[in-house]
């Protein structure tokens, strides 16, 4: 009973043991912290990548007549893999947009600004079935029918967006006001001709592009093809868009890099080819999609749907999961959350340093009450235990406050971060670097519970070299000593 | 003579033949050089010596502190010289009480601390739990016949010097021990004090029979016990009755 009795009358009556429970409770808090939100991150990731991009990915490999229509393609799948659930096409195309804002730099002395975001043209009906689309829209006039503005905009074949919310706050446009119930406020260029505000001039777009991006990338973008004598020719399809709905999928990056539109109108606007063995070249008909997402009925079995889907329709599509779509950033995810433990064990190791020295000073210290008790029949394995349980006391009691201030900080930790946006003014997470607007956290015991067991550990380790300095001495020596 | 003989019973503890050595320097310092010795039971045993003359290495040896270079130790007609570093702590705990010239009592702790310590070092932590009430009474009680039950709580930095040696006779009676080793119990105390604390081992000893072995170069101390030997060059000079030695005072 003395050996415990002693080691906590020791750590008691010396303050310099509150460094050492200090120096283990920080590395503990601050490994607890970073893994659960790289946890969290890591799995905010993984949810809302997989939201917006669907558990398969099929990108046909092949044009023209080889390429098969949606429905046979459809059916296809579900006749060769009972997992899938629904297929959706997509066209994805970077399109410029211009707009009036207060935010950016505007480009011309008339506050308008232009902007390249990847236009994705979706089946509203067929992507609600493979994405979470659906879920992410936070306004639309008619949420059943995102696009559709009203039956003047349709007749007069307006072209429909949606935007994101981290695209209207970043560029302070006026925001859907859900009291009025009104349509989102439709803005500069995009606004709609008939009301009178400003339109663009297509001509005037056409100079724009020209000085802006050059040939080569020009031609890249569809807004120039090549005339008979092989000069550029800039051909931009202008069109006036409506905001037609508001949508917040989470990852702000990719939010504010992405526009919705309806698929037909987004092939509209891909650049023309044409049959150039013929004389004169015969145009040719666009593609019905540049991408099928598939939603299977459990993401578990996408690696083998993938194999399977691979070997009947490789020849003409790549098939892939979205992880493997997302590999590079998921790995770099994880590389970083190993990284950030490793370097962070540092401070662990730190408070291991720290119970060592202070630890190799209460030996020192103590050297007549080793004699005394060694006297009152103490073995030398009981001397050494003492200092053993001192260590151990530092780890336990320094984890368990880690554990504290850890879990505090991350429950707290949106509150922690808005205190520092309003006080000092800094950001520690600028959403447009980390892709969500709230700190992910995820508690996650296993990890906890290792990080603690490891301090733990430590913390013996740590004991043991003062713990076996003290067993050596011999307790006549310690006696004599005055 | 041997007084063991004498008293027609056999020895309590034996010393036989002990020889001790230190080597400081590449030189041997030859501390003990056969110490032949017996302790009765329910004895006071006196041993007198000049400073340095290797009283205090003669107890540990006595008191399984130290090991004899040569020589052996017999407790209860039993050669107990092969113990283990780790049986003769035990023995120590169980067997053993042992009074320091400068106290020795841990300053983190109570007074009542100190003295349960051998009770804790006995028990385990399960044991002790078991045990902790009663190793408290007894420890209330021992503070009670040294005369400190008022002073239970106070660490020993707050208690004056013959306070501090109760205590750390107290803690020495904590285990009831077999023996009580004092080394020099009075050397650090002035004239009232120290006779206090004469009278309350010599108390120990007439109402409990407590066995003891004083170490001392204090001639008058020693001349209170019921035997005394003298240690002088590493062995026991003369082994008799201090009636005989005070009839020789007398003369
Ligand atoms: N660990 C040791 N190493 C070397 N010499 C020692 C050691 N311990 C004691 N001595 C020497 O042994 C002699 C006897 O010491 P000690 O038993 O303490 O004498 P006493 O208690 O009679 O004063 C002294 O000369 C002392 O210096
Ligand atoms: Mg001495």
């Amino acid at each position: 009973m003395y050996r415990q009795f002693l080691a906590l009358r020791y750590l008691r009556s010396r303050l310099v043991n509150l460094i050492s429970v200090g120096g283990v409770m920080s590395g503990v808090a601050v490994l607890i912290i970073v893994v659960c939100i790289m946890d969290g991150f890591q799995a905010r990731v993984r949810k809302h990548v997989r939201g917006s991009l669907s558990h398969i990915i099929l990108s046909p490999t092949v044009g023209g007549d080889k390429l098969p229509s949606l429905a046979t393609l459809s059916t296809a799948l579900k006749q060769y893999e009972p997992h899938v659930v629904a297929a959706a096409p997509q066209i994805r195309y970077p399109l410029f947009y211009e707009f009036k804002t207060q935010r950016q730099v505007a480009l011309g002395s008339d506050g308008f600004t232009w902007w390249q975001m990847q236009t994705v043209g979706i089946d509203w009906e067929a992507e609600k079935r493979v994405s979470e689309l659906a879920d992410a829209l936070i306004a639309a006039r008619d949420p059943k029918r995102p696009f559709f503005v009203s039956r003047q905009a349709e007749e007069h074949g307006k072209t429909t967006v949606l935007v994101s919310r981290t695209f209207i706050e970043k560029f302070a446009l006026t925001p859907y006001d859900p009291k009025t119930g009104q349509p989102i406020h439709p803005w500069g260029a995009m606004r709609d001709d008939r009301t009178g505000d400003r339109l663009s001039d297509p001509a005037l777009i056409k100079k724009r592009a020209e000085s802006m991006l050059g040939e080569e990338l020009a031609l890249m973008f569809g807004v120039a093809v090549r005339d008979k004598e092989g000069n550029p020719k800039f051909e931009a399809d202008t069109r006036n868009a409506v905001i037609a709905g508001v949508y917040d999928s989470g990852d702000a990056l990719e939010d504010s890099k992405t526009v919705y539109m309806e698929i037909g109108s987004v092939r509209d606007m891909l650049p023309q080819r044409y049959d150039v063995s013929q004389d004169p070249p015969v145009p040719l008909p666009k593609h019905e999609y540049l991408q099928v997402n598939v939603k299977l009925d459990d993401f578990e079995y996408a690696k083998a749907v993938k194999t399977s889907l691979a070997a009947r329709i490789g020849h003409s599509f790549i098939v892939e999961t979205w992880e493997d779509q997302k590999a590079d950033f998921l790995q770099a995810v994880d590389q970083e959350k190993v990284l950030l433990v490793i370097v962070l064990s540092f401070i662990v190791l730190l408070g291991g340093f720290i119970i060592l020295a202070t630890l190799t000073l209460t030996v020192v210290e103590k050297t007549r009450d080793i004699g005394i008790v060694g006297a009152l029949g103490a073995s030398r394995m009981g001397v050494l235990t003492i200092f053993i349980w001192n260590g151990l006391l530092i780890g336990i009691i320094g984890s368990i406050c880690g554990l504290g201030l850890g879990a505090w900080f991350t429950a707290h930790v949106d509150d922690v971060k808005d205190f520092l946006k309003n006080w000092f003014n800094i950001d520690i997470f600028p959403p447009n670097i980390y892709h969500f607007r709230s700190i992910p956290t995820e508690w996650n015991w296993p990890s906890v519970l290792m990080i603690m067991g490891g301090s733990v550990v430590m913390a013996f380790f740590a004991g043991l070299l003062p713990a076996m300095r003290a067993a050596r001495l011999d307790p006549i020596k310690a006696l004599r000593y005055e | 003579m041997n007084s063991a003989n004498a008293s027609g019973q056999a020895p309590l503890l034996e010393g036989r033949g002990l020889v001790k050595n230190y080597k400081v320097g590449g030189q041997t310092l030859e501390v003990l050089r056969g110490v032949d010795i017996a302790v009765a039971e329910g004895e006071i045993l006196a041993i007198l010596g000049t400073s340095g003359c290797g009283k205090s290495t003669l107890l540990h040896v006595l008191g399984w502190l130290d090991k004899p270079d040569q020589g052996s130790i017999v407790f209860r007609g039993r050669d107990h010289s092969d113990l283990g570093a780790a049986e003769r702590a035990h023995m120590r705990n169980q067997i053993m009480g042992f009074v320091f010239q400068f106290y020795h009592l841990l300053p983190e702790l109570s007074a009542l601390e100190n003295v349960l310590m051998p009770a804790m070092i006995q028990h385990g932590p399960l044991a002790w739990h078991r045990q902790k009430k009663a190793e408290r009474d007894r420890a209330r009680e021992l503070m009670a016949i040294v005369g400190l039950t008022t002073r239970a709580k106070h660490r020993p930095r707050q208690l004056s010097g013959g306070e501090r040696q109760r205590v750390a006779i107290a803690r020495a009676l904590q285990n009831r021990p077999s023996f009580l080793f004092c080394d020099e119990p009075t050397g650090n105390l002035d004239g009232q004090t120290a006779e206090d604390v004469r009278h309350l081992l010599w108390g120990l000893n007439e109402e409990h029979g407590q066995t003891m072995v004083i170490v001392t170069h204090d001639a008058k101390l020693a001349a209170q016990a019921d035997r005394v030997v003298h240690l002088v060059d590493g062995r026991i000079a003369t082994d008799h009755d201090v009636d005989l030695v005070e009839e020789v005072a007398l003369d």
